[in-house]
């Protein structure tokens, strides 16, 4: 990419602009940049387009509020932002298009192991074999693995050295979480008789 | 503090207590609060400067510490282990889990040089800035602690981040705003300054009987090696000792960084932190 090149003739600062159209010209950067990107833009990574100092987070909350009669949104994903269409166009957009590979398809089996390696992360198969009380096979984490949901982090200091298991962006973008702190509270799941002990 | 202490090395300990009219005062209206964490400010600070305190690595410890409260807000189930672990025996290139990348963050906040800020009142600027931060994003608490303790550090004119806020602030503090807040920040200075303190009089007298022994150490590029034990939390032998000394150009082999290690822990002047017979890391 020439990335250099453009970035010494590109603008950020917009000085001979008044103040009104400045601000109109970074929202509308601001939401071009996410209609370009397939995945989360980083905060950091808006803030190259604007002016320096500006705040990204009112520039998005403007964009948002100019979205409101629009088909899609901006959503905060773990540290950036996503354009995307409202979930209540769910069923058109399938209809209509190949969605297929984007969407993810888990067994229960696989649900179980991603939420385990979610709350427990970073974490071994033999962590996971401790917490199912058997053996979970190298097919379905090879399976989370492709969907792009799970990642290998770093290595567990035991005999061997095996590689944990940690979540991924898309993880968090796939089911509508910001971090981590998102996912459900164990303990009010403990409470509502939705998991055992043995997973606190 | 302790008669066993005090015979082992008198000088460099009897000036880092907290005296007893902050430690033991307690502090009920919002002027006594206001009063008490002016009043630890001022210890920390002479405390920061201590001569013999080594500084890069009771900021290290303290981070870590720091760390592991942030993983309680967040709700996560990584302790300090499970944090040095991560962190400690990963190698370059190595992908971090979510706590790793926590104490990572915390570790490169306290290594930054700062810029000493003017004319601001410390817990004041603390506050307004963590306000701000938390404002700003609700998810990032660890990250708004950050910014508060760096703005604490600056208004106080030291040159580096020291975790303090970050060990004192409780979930629902962060829920605060205003004058709760300031509130709440001036009693976690409170709470957190006596045990920064009694941290920086145990790593003193630690890093005192190193440095003695530093010279019947024969193992090539020990020197080094115990400059990197007085700036970092842990060491593996493995990552930051061999084959190249972290931050030296000293090479040693694995084994001789086992041993200068084993040799260290004989002479009871370092510690194996996680009682495993692989894998293990070394520190003050």
């Amino acid at each position: 990419m020439a990335k250099d090149q453009a970035e010494t003739v590109f603008d950020r600062d917009l000085d001979d602009l008044p103040q009104a159209l400045r601000w109109r010209e970074w929202m509308a950067r601001i939401e071009a940049v996410l209609f370009a990107s397939a995945t989360p833009v980083p905060r950091e990574d808006l803030a190259r387009v604007i002016g320096q100092g500006v705040s990204v987070d009112l520039l998005i909350d403007d964009v948002q509020a100019s979205l409101v009669d629009r088909p899609y949104e901006v959503v905060a994903v773990g540290e950036g932002y996503a354009l995307r269409t409202r979930p209540r166009h769910a069923a058109a957009i399938r209809a209509a298009a190949a969605v297929a590979d984007q969407t993810v398809d888990l067994t229960e089996r696989e649900g179980a192991v991603l939420a385990a390696i979610a709350y427990h992360q970073p974490l071994t198969r033999d962590g996971l074999k401790e917490i199912f009380g058997k053996e979970i096979n190298r097919d379905l984490i090879g399976r989370l693995h492709a969907q792009g949901l799970i990642a290998t982090g770093p290595r567990s200091p035991r005999r061997g050295a095996p590689y944990t298991y940690v979540t991924t962006n898309k993880f968090l973008t796939v089911f509508d979480l910001r971090s981590l702190r998102d996912l459900p509270d164990v303990e009010a799941l403990e409470d509502a008789g939705l998991a055992g002990q043995g997973l606190a | 503090m302790t008669y066993a202490a005090q015979h082992f090395d008198p000088a460099p300990e009897t000036n880092l207590v907290v005296p007893s009219w902050i430690s033991n005062a307690r502090a009920q209206t919002s002027e006594d609060v206001v009063f008490l964490s002016g009043a630890m400010l001022g210890e920390l600070d002479r405390v920061a400067g201590y001569p013999g305190l080594p500084r890069p690595l009771w900021r290290d410890r303290l981070a870590l510490w720091a760390t592991e409260e942030a993983m309680q807000i967040a709700g996560r189930p990584e302790r300090m282990a499970d944090l040095r672990d991560e962190v400690h025996l990963a190698r370059p290139g190595d992908t971090l889990g979510p706590g790793g990348v926590v104490f990572a963050d915390w570790r490169r906040a306290v290594r930054t040089r700062l810029k000493p800020t003017r004319g601001q009142m410390p817990m004041i600027a603390a506050s307004e800035t963590l306000e701000a931060a938390l404002d700003a994003d609700m998810q990032d608490d660890a990250a708004a602690l950050r910014a508060a303790d760096t703005a604490l550090a600056r208004a106080m004119g030291w040159p580096h981040m020291v975790p303090l806020l970050a060990l004192g602030l409780a979930q629902r503090d962060l829920r605060k705003r205003g004058a709760a807040l300031r509130h709440a920040c001036g009693q976690a200075v409170i709470a957190a300054g006596p045990r920064a303190v009694h941290l920086a009089q145990d790593l003193t007298r630690r890093a005192a009987r190193l440095q003695a022994v530093a010279p019947k150490l024969r193992a090539k590029g020990a020197g080094a090696a115990v400059t990197l034990f007085l700036s970092e939390d842990a060491l593996s032998p493995a990552v930051a000792l061999s084959p190249i000394i972290r931050g030296s150009a000293n090479r040693m082999t694995g084994r001789s960084a086992r041993r200068l290690c084993d040799r260290l822990v004989d002479l009871g002047v370092v510690r194996e932190l996680t009682g495993r017979d692989t894998f293990r890391l070394y520190g003050l």
